[in-house]
């Protein structure tokens, strides 16, 4: 375990006090060995990006993938990579963190075992023409605030990105590609085998008064009294995929042994907990895509017609009730009935062609809109002598008002 | 599909699921290091030399840093497995963090303060088990030189394949058809395990298993290590 730098500095008293508490069986904050903090998550706007909160500590994770060529000596496998970066946010310590820095490699590494190694994404179901095109995945984590336990909130955000994550659809016709936008076709959910979680130990040593003892998910404090650190990645089949205790006090095999049970206890909790979120975000989704659809409906006009349609079909009827018996001279008075055969001819003539509808400009529709009163309307259409009338009429609507 | 890794309870190269080929070891390879080693296992062939306790001028601390220098040869493996030959992949830079801190742990640095002491690897032939064999080198390097440590220390590596056996001491084709493979380093004399190391899915039973498995082959290596360290000190007089 190569201990990530921190610039926060220990006092002796808190760590002496740490370790006392820890030997009497406490926890500074009144969390038990073998319990995690809590854990939060929440998802950005595109699929695939997450914020993980593990108590204080804070990761962010993205994923984007591309279509590339695949090595010659890997032909039909895909690529998954992790990108880890140390935000300078976390820790000013950061800044100066080099890419090739040993933390960041083996954090690296570990991802790369959870994920890669223990075929938790399958590399081959990447591969989209063998030899010429395959996908290549790329995950981002970006540690944001850093309170202890690094390792496990950037596992946690890798698969919680992996599993929220939606690529686009794709048609393969021989060796030709169509990506699918995504508002062509939905985008499809990676082929993700099972599902692995990573619980981190720290050893605490042993001492005079007591034998060593392991602690799950270890704050800032907690890990720099510790002399060690074990990580178990087990997956929801309660099958171990990844086991790394690097350097550090040795541990008894029973410990690890111990250690494994407890960190398949902690699986169900942390996973249950992440698809509990990504359920809630995608009913969230489902809601703004069916804004999005109804918005997009109105702006381009959709059912405007049907709407303008039955404007004008009203609009007819009533002037063909005041008329009096149908008139057989042009075929334009009839009435616009949606089964009547002769009505797409009429809708195609150029002057029944309703106009793009913007609200309120099309002439017939201001006629039935602003105007409140539908007596004035057919007043307005008819005589002009009753322009008196009207203006009398206006009065009396003035006089009402006043009173 | 392929035949299974073990047939009639041998493997393909007549050895029994759990019989590991001990590796054969010699000290005192190099002239000018303080202490140095070499250990062939089965696939892998791997020297190293220890200079050191050097004194440090400009970082003195309370007790000695260990250093690792881990390169492979670019002859060490076929052509397509390397990505640049004058660069450390990740993995290998990976395996000379982990060497630092196994032997920062088990050498009593508190008796060197102000010092450094540098443990050079040259992998002349990588397999599967390159991480144990150096840990084996380290272990006898570090003996030849005469730098007290809590114990020696010993590293087996063990596969699990798909019908639920556990290969000890794996070869690459073995590993590559496995399910998981598991590394483990140990303090033998002390009962105690300094690192682990899984990847590949597997129960927790068959990992309990093969972490058993690879402590009993730890405590039998470090017969190795005695026997070599006597032998050698003995042709010495």
């Amino acid at each position: 375990m190569v201990r990530l730098d921190s610039s926060r500095v220990f006092s002796a008293n808190e760590q002496e006090f740490t370790k006392a508490a820890l030997e009497e069986g406490e926890r500074l904050d009144g969390r038990s060995y073998t319990q995690f903090r809590r854990l939060t998550v929440k998802f950005g706007r595109k699929s695939g990006q997450c914020n993980i909160w593990l108590g204080k500590t804070q990761v962010i994770a993205s994923i984007r993938c591309r279509v590339v060529e695949p090595t010659i000596y890997r032909p039909s496998d895909g690529f998954l990579e992790f990108g880890i970066q140390m935000s300078p946010m976390a820790d000013p310590v950061f800044a100066a963190m080099r890419q090739r820095a040993p933390e960041l490699d083996e954090l690296r590494r570990l991802l790369e075992r959870v994920f890669k190694a223990s075929k938790a994404v399958d590399v081959e179901s990447l591969c989209l023409v063998p030899g010429k095109k395959v996908w290549s995945i790329r995950v981002e984590v970006t540690v944001i605030d850093y309170d202890g336990n690094v390792t496990d909130a950037c596992c946690i955000a890798a698969l919680t990105s992996l599993l929220h994550f939606r690529r686009p659809e794709v048609t393969i016709r021989g060796s030709d590609i169509t990506i699918h936008s995504e508002t062509e076709r939905e985008p499809v959910a990676l082929n993700i085998q099972h599902v692995p979680v990573v619980v981190t130990f720290a050893i605490m040593p042993a001492s005079s008064e007591s034998s060593g003892v392991l602690i799950t998910d270890p704050t800032l404090l907690e890990s720099c009294v510790s002399t060690g650190e074990l990580s178990i990645a087990v997956n929801t089949l309660a099958q171990i995929c990844v086991v790394n205790k690097v350097g550090g006090t040795s541990v008894a095999p029973s410990d690890i042994q111990a250690a494994v049970n407890v960190a398949a206890n902690k699986v169900d909790y942390i996973v249950g907990r992440i698809t509990e979120c990504i359920a809630e975000d995608a009913i969230l989704r489902k809601k703004e895509g069916l804004a999005k659809f109804e918005w997009a409906k109105e702006r381009q006009s959709v059912g405007e017609m049907e709407k303008l349609a039955k404007r004008i079909e009203a609009a007819t009827e009533e002037k063909a009730q005041t008329a009096g018996p149908a008139d057989t001279r042009t075929r334009r008075t009839r009435s616009l009935s949606p089964d009547d055969p002769d009505k797409a001819t009429d809708m195609l003539k150029p002057e029944k062609k309703p106009k793009r509808a913007k609200v309120g400009l099309s002439s017939e529709a201001k006629l039935t809109l602003c105007v409140p009163d539908t007596k004035k309307t057919k007043e307005h259409a008819t005589d002009a002598e009753e322009e008196v009338e009207e203006v009398e009429e206006i009065e009396e609507v003035e006089e009402i008002e006043e009173v | 599909m392929s035949k299974p890794l073990v047939i009639a309870g041998k493997r393909k190269d007549g050895r029994k699921p759990q019989e590991y080929r001990a590796p054969s070891c010699a000290v005192g390879v190099t002239e000018n290091a303080q202490g140095s080693s070499y250990v062939e296992s089965l696939s892998t062939k791997v020297t190293c030399s220890v200079y050191g306790p050097k004194q440090t001028v400009d970082d003195p601390a309370e007790a000695c840093d260990v250093k690792v220098n881990f390169t492979v040869a670019t002859f060490a493996e076929a052509a397509y497995k390397r990505r640049h030959a004058q660069q450390p992949t990740s993995e290998d830079r990976n395996k000379a963090a982990s060497l630092e801190e196994a032997f920062g742990y088990a050498v009593l640095c508190e008796k060197y303060p102000k010092s450094r002491i540098e443990l050079n690897f040259l992998v002349l032939q990588r397999g599967v088990d390159d991480y144990a064999a150096s840990v084996l080198a380290a272990s006898l390097a570090l003996m030849d030189a005469g730098i007290e440590m809590h114990d020696i220390v010993t590293a087996a590596t063990a596969s699990f394949t798909a019908n639920g056996e556990t290969l000890l001491d794996p070869t690459s084709r073995e590993t590559r058809r496995a399910v998981a493979t598991l590394t483990t380093t140990c303090l033998p004399n002390l009962g105690s395990i300094l690192s682990v190391n899984q990847s590949g899915t597997s129960t927790s039973e068959t990992t309990e298993e093969g972490i058993k498995l690879c402590c009993k082959t730890c405590t039998a290596l470090r017969d190795v290590v005695a026997t070599t360290l006597r032998e050698a000190a003995e042709k010495n007089g």
